[in-house]
């Protein structure tokens, strides 16, 4: 006899909550079309798939759970410090397995400090997420032997992917790297927000006593995520060293920090395709705007994110879901 | 004789600095029902949270099912067989009725499908947002809420507030049911006196944050006896 499934039951649920939409074919759509038609170099175009995999990290801790940052440049630092000195100083040159060891430094690291600085919330933690990203940057310059300290870390050298697939100067070959990548980052991302577990991150956000009331163990469950997300971050960072092959105290910096939360509250945070709209537009617009003005252009992206920020208040998706009600049943 | 499921000895508790019960005793055995009554600002609402965890206790000992809760974190007090329906609902606005009940489910007899049954006006809205909702579609998702919790006891602080007569009405069909058909303890602070003291065999008067009156219901059914203790005409 066939097992049906109750419809109260919340795994039916989750499952059908979590069918794909048509509409979310059209970022990968794009994402290949960039490569034949190149309306943007792959350079830029692997800058933004880096960024979409940091921003979908943040949007993890701060569009789910709740968790506002100001030095997630941290784990993006620490992922992409690790590659490279695996590289360079212990001549371990694969890059899927350094990826993986980046992003795991970047989780440990995560873990570690997640398990201290969520004890806090508000003004405090953005304090501490302030220091903890000023103090990792510092350590990377005093720690000049192993990181190059202020003049960089050279000497990376990443092996062929699979043997094969070089890092060519045209990146085309790490632009499907990069891809392949996000997408998977993208998948996990999908996955835990639309777990169970993901739903109680929402509800960590919107009412923290509450969770501890139905029984969450809510601070273990911000660890997880934090871990997750500096994990994910991490990947990102290690992408980063991979790609450009050089490593500088910029990964660990606040401007990195900030930068990413603008991408995000940009694109729109707690949706996953925020990341995406947020970096593509931000990356875009600085580049065009650095190359038509090179001695202005901070000032310009600055008024339009301005603009942004009293236009968008939900972010560029935010706005359009209010305009067509498009993704509004299956925004969380 | 056994052992009470819920024991409240010489609680003192407050908030910050501020303790607002002093030397509160109570019992309440498996399947028992006790109604808190008082006027506004006694207490009524912070003998919850206490029990909760969401007060400090200062003094005394709170002890549930034979463990001591005094230093128990709330979700751990929840996972013991605690659930809280607490007075301003708080569902979450961005999860719907669904995800509301599945973040909350603790292993045990209440089941979402379960749930959906004793509420069938939630059922058909499972689909809506939090914030789509009635006020009385918000206090029966509360409750739904609480019971896939799994819990022994239900602490319930003002259900009724808020809501039209005939919600009143059926959220007291369905408070009874839990009572009398599942046999849960139930700890109601309730402003609807009489719903209150026809609800629970025993009651609880509290004043300043102590209590002044504890026994059987049916002697606060006369009103000059009531009066004695809140000041006002129920």
């Amino acid at each position: 006899m066939a097992n049906r499934a109750s419809p109260g039951d919340p795994v039916v649920f989750l499952r059908d909550r979590t069918r794909w939409q048509w509409p979310e074919a059209l970022p990968w759509i794009l994402a290949v079309a960039i490569f034949f038609l190149q309306p943007i170099t792959l350079n830029l175009g692997v800058q933004i798939l880096i960024t979409i995999i940091f921003a979908l990290s943040l949007d993890l801790i701060l569009g789910y759970g709740g968790v506002v940052t100001l030095g997630h440049a941290a784990y993006f630092g620490t992922g992409a410090y690790a590659t490279g000195m695996l590289s360079a100083h212990l001549g371990w040159n694969e890059p899927i397995s350094g990826l993986l060891a980046g992003a795991s430094a970047a989780g440990i690291v995560g873990f570690v400090t997640g398990w201290v600085l969520l004890r806090y919330h508000g003004l405090a933690l953005l304090m501490l997420t302030l220091a903890l990203g000023i103090m990792m940057s510092e350590f990377a310059n005093v720690t000049e032997a192993w990181t190059g300290g202020f003049d960089g870390l050279s000497g990376i050298s990443i092996d062929p992917i699979f043997g094969i697939f070089e890092n060519d100067l045209w990146r085309r070959n790490y632009y499907w790297y990069s891809l392949i990548v996000l997408f998977l980052v993208f998948l996990a991302c999908r996955r835990i927000v639309h777990s169970a577990f993901g739903r109680s991150l929402v509800g960590i956000r919107e009412n923290t006593q509450r969770m501890r009331a139905i029984g969450s163990p809510v601070h273990l469950r911000l660890v997880t995520i934090y871990t997750i997300s500096a994990f994910m971050a991490g990947t990102a960072g290690a992408l980063y060293a991979q790609v450009n092959a050089y490593v500088t105290l910029d990964v660990l910096s606040f401007a990195r920090s900030g930068t990413v939360l603008i991408v995000l509250v940009l694109g729109g945070t707690g949706r996953l395709y925020g990341a995406f709209i947020g970096a593509f537009l931000y990356i875009l617009i600085e580049d065009e705007l650095a190359k038509e003005y090179p001695a202005y252009w901070e000032l310009g992206l600055g008024f339009i994110l301005v603009l942004a920020a009293l236009f968008f208040r939900t972010g560029i998706l935010g706005a359009l879901e209010s305009a067509t009600g498009l993704f509004r049943r299956r925004a969380p | 004789m056994p052992e009470p499921l819920l024991q409240l000895a010489n609680v003192h508790a407050g908030y910050g600095e501020t303790v607002v019960l002093e030397e509160i005793n109570l019992e309440l055995s498996q399947g028992q029902c006790l109604s808190i009554i008082g006027r506004n600002g006694v207490g009524k609402s912070s003998l919850l949270a206490t029990i909760m965890g969401h007060a400090s206790l200062r003094e005394g000992s709170i002890r549930f099912g034979g463990r001591d809760l005094t230093r128990m974190a709330a979700y751990k007090r929840c996972r013991a067989g605690i659930s809280y329906v607490p007075q301003e609902r708080e569902v979450f606005s961005t999860l719907t009725v669904q995800e509301n009940i599945d973040v909350a489910i603790q292993p045990g007899e209440w089941s979402p499908e379960r749930v959906f049954d004793l509420f069938p006006n939630l059922a058909a809205r499972r689909q809506n947002r939090g914030n789509q909702l009635s006020g009385g579609e918000q206090q029966m998702l509360a409750i739904a809420r609480a019971l896939v919790g799994n819990p022994k006891l239900l602490l319930m602080d003002e259900p009724s507030e808020g809501l039209a007569p005939v919600i009143v009405e059926e959220l007291g069909g369905v408070i009874t049911r839990l009572r009398d058909e599942f046999k849960l303890a139930i700890l109601l602070v309730e402003q609807h006196v009489k719903f209150a003291l026809e609800f629970a065999d025993s009651a609880i008067v509290m004043d300043r944050g102590r209590i002044v009156f504890s026994g059987d219901s049916k002697t606060l059914m006369d009103e000059d006896e009531l009066n004695k203790f809140l000041g006002v005409v129920a």
